[in-house]
């Protein structure tokens, strides 16, 4: 009666066979050319500019989380809008709901609507929004500090990278 | 109405979300200058919630999914009062600003939001929504000091520990609910015969290793809040690194959390009197896997916080220890070990909420959390470091404190259930506990001090941790008034 599963067990063996052969294959098969074109980044056969690891820019993150309110809201409402008529005259699924599920509609775009406008207030929705870290003083003044360095600061640190490293982390130690 | 009568059986669900978005609301109205305004809006909150809560008294069930009985009140209560507690600590925090923050009141919120639909369903769906909700807000509250590395770093880690353990347990109940055919428990446990939902029974008496899979990856779930070994990796980066009254809703509130819906899930799957005898014996087979992790989860806990220097890391392991102790409760799978661990999750909340707050003063006058800097603190501030001690006592589970009326308690349970093994590795463990708590007080009392400075006082928040101390012991020679609401509380099983 165990053996009912032995099918998964073949299933996952298979899956993993598949894998392992393929790769073999493609090692014992394809030709070794060792050159620095065949070593680099594939970009649809472009020549690649700089380095994969780049710092993206944050406002990216912050428009796809200002989006996820806008895709809540409308996987929630097209279902509300369909069986919003039956509730009312109080047939079909939403039968005995009545204007209970309009009000709670309602405030559900209300709540949504708060994220946006909280997002609103705190200045996300400026593509070039404004640094607002200024009127931080934190009673430990290097906490603060350490998390924007100053452009001049940036600077030195590109320029000699190993020596500033060395000593900046002896000053965050006397600083802690 | 039906709709109203649910509604009103969730007002202090509907409360507490009502409070959250206040607390946005005045935060953007007063643009963020005084934060304190949403911290009192907070405990406001907080306050309303547990009077609605205490209202209820009857037993229903809401809109087929919420539960809502003493078992989960004694959790939300619980949820509540540390709440209230880790507000007290944002607004005494030395090292935090003051103005700015109001979304730190808002996560905490929304974070219990989460706990209270997590403890009071019989649904997983709304139980992983739940738990869902409180990781994310958790997750933010981690990171919440952006620019500080360990800050970012303890959130990042915390995510993809419990993004990997959400998938599992969500794997996990696709799993019960492809085996069964319903994703509630009680109809899981007490459902028979064919066709479905066809019920835990047949499916039993078919083969048990689906089931055991699927049990064991609802488990790891539930062993990634509670920090139980081999789950455990993230808590003692994330509480050294996460700001410490976040580090405090994790270790109490959280924790806590977990357990609700641990004990829930176990109680209603396999224990309840109205399960078929075929789960229930499946049920003993739960237990000891529980039982086995218990062991494991205490010992590495204790072993582990022998060699930290930082206090936070010392009480993050200590905390995966209690886990383990909590969880030799639970292994039992009876009404005897299941309150045996409420109970002793009042004392958790009474002695840990004390520890971390004594944690968050020293650090306030340290500036850091290492063992070391506490050298001679028992002379610059004596109410301080004895009510620490009074803490320190109670976790290793010595009298007269209520840790130790706590353990008693689960050695009683599993030695009364045949796990007289359990509880002689627990009793070790208490031993090898002494030694890390008691360098607490070494560093504290026994040792010069490296310079005269005075710290300031804070009034309300040191008389504050005194009651806290005084409570630990109080209520430890005073049992009844907590076990009498832990044995009213225990209508789980009934």
């Amino acid at each position: 009666m165990h053996f009912d599963y032995f099918n998964v067990l073949v299933f996952a063996a298979v899956g993993f066979v598949f894998v392992i052969a393929n790769m073999l294959i493609g090692a014992i098969i394809r030709p070794a050319r060792k050159q620095q074109e065949g070593l680099e980044v594939y970009e649809c056969g472009e020549p690649t500019i700089g380095d994969a690891w780049i710092n993206f820019d944050v406002r990216y993150y912050t428009v796809a989380l200002v989006y996820l309110v806008f895709a809540v809201e409308i996987a929630f409402l097209f279902p509300w809008a369909l069986v919003m008529q039956g509730a009312l005259k109080g047939e079909g699924h939403a039968a005995g709901v009545g204007y209970f599920a309009l009000v709670e509609g309602f405030l559900f775009i209300a709540i949504l609507f708060l994220g946006l406008a909280y997002v609103w207030a705190k200045g996300d929705l400026s593509w070039t929004a404004e640094y607002q870290g200024e009127d931080y003083h934190p009673q430990n003044p290097s906490e603060g500090r350490a998390a924007v360095p100053s452009l001049a600061e940036l600077q030195a640190a590109e320029s000699e990278s190993t020596e500033e490293h060395a000593a900046e982390s002896e000053s965050d130690e006397e600083a802690a | 109405m039906e709709y109203w009568d649910g509604m009103k059986a969730i007002a202090p669900e509907l409360w507490l979300t009502g409070f959250a978005l206040l607390a946005l609301l005045v935060d953007l109205l007063t643009k963020g200058r005084n934060s304190r305004t949403v911290g009192y809006v907070t405990l406001a909150g907080l306050g309303v919630t547990a009077l609605a809560l205490m209202g209820q008294s009857e037993r229903v069930t809401a809109f087929g999914m919420v539960e809502v009985d003493a078992f989960g009140r004694f959790f939300k209560l619980f949820t509540l009062a540390a709440l209230a507690v880790v507000c007290v600590f944002v607004m005494s925090d030395r090292r935090e600003r003051q103005h700015g923050i109001g979304e730190y009141y808002f996560l905490l919120l929304g974070a219990a939001v989460g706990i209270f639909f997590m403890v009071s369903t019989n649904n997983l769906l709304l139980l992983v929504l739940g738990l869902e909700l409180l990781s994310l807000a958790s997750y933010s509250l981690a990171g919440f000091h952006k620019g500080n590395k360990a800050s970012a770093e303890a959130a990042l880690k915390y995510v993809i520990f419990g993004g990997l353990s959400a998938g599992v347990m969500i794997f996990g109940i696709s799993l019960l609910y492809g085996l069964t055919g319903t994703i509630d428990l009680a109809e899981m446990a007490t459902l028979g015969g064919e066709g479905l939902p066809r019920g835990l029974v047949s499916q039993l008496a078919a083969s048990p290793i689906p089931v055991g899979i699927a049990v064991t990856m609802v488990l790891a779930g539930f062993a990634y809040k509670i920090s139980a070994v081999p789950f455990h990796f993230w808590t003692p980066d994330v509480y050294q690194g996460a700001p410490t009254p976040v580090t405090t809703f994790l270790a109490v509130a959280s924790k806590a959390a977990g357990f609700g819906a641990l004990l829930r899930f176990l109680g209603v799957m396999f224990v309840r009197g109205d399960v078929q005898g075929l789960v229930a014996d499946y049920g003993g087979q739960v237990g000891l896997l529980i039982a086995v992790l218990a062991a494991i989860t205490m010992t590495v806990g204790n072993v582990s916080a022998l060699g930290q220097s930082s206090l936070k890391r010392l009480l993050a392991f200590s905390s995966v220890a209690h886990a383990g102790y909590l969880l030799m409760g639970v292994a039992t799978m009876n009404n005897e070990g299941f309150s045996a661990a409420l109970y002793y999750m009042a004392a958790y909340y009474f002695m840990n909420l004390g520890a971390f707050g004594v944690v968050l003063y020293f650090e306030g006058v340290n500036g850091n959390d290492h063992i070391d800097s506490l050298k001679g603190l028992g002379r610059k501030a004596p109410l301080v470091s004895i009510v620490m001690v009074a803490f320190l006592v109670s976790l290793t589970g010595l009298p007269p404190t209520m840790g130790y009326y706590g353990k008693f308690l689960l050695f009683t349970a599993a030695i009364d259930n045949g796990m007289t093994w359990l509880a002689v590795i627990a009793g070790l463990n208490s031993a090898i506990s002494l030694f890390y708590y008691f360098r607490i007080a070494k560093a504290l009392f026994l040792e010069e001090p490296s310079d005269e400075s005075v710290p300031r006082t804070q009034p309300i928040f040191t008389g504050m941790l005194t009651a806290f101390g005084v409570c630990t012991v109080l209520f430890g020679l005073y049992v009844s008034p907590i076990m009498q609401w832990v044995v009213s509380s225990m209508d789980l099983l009934g």
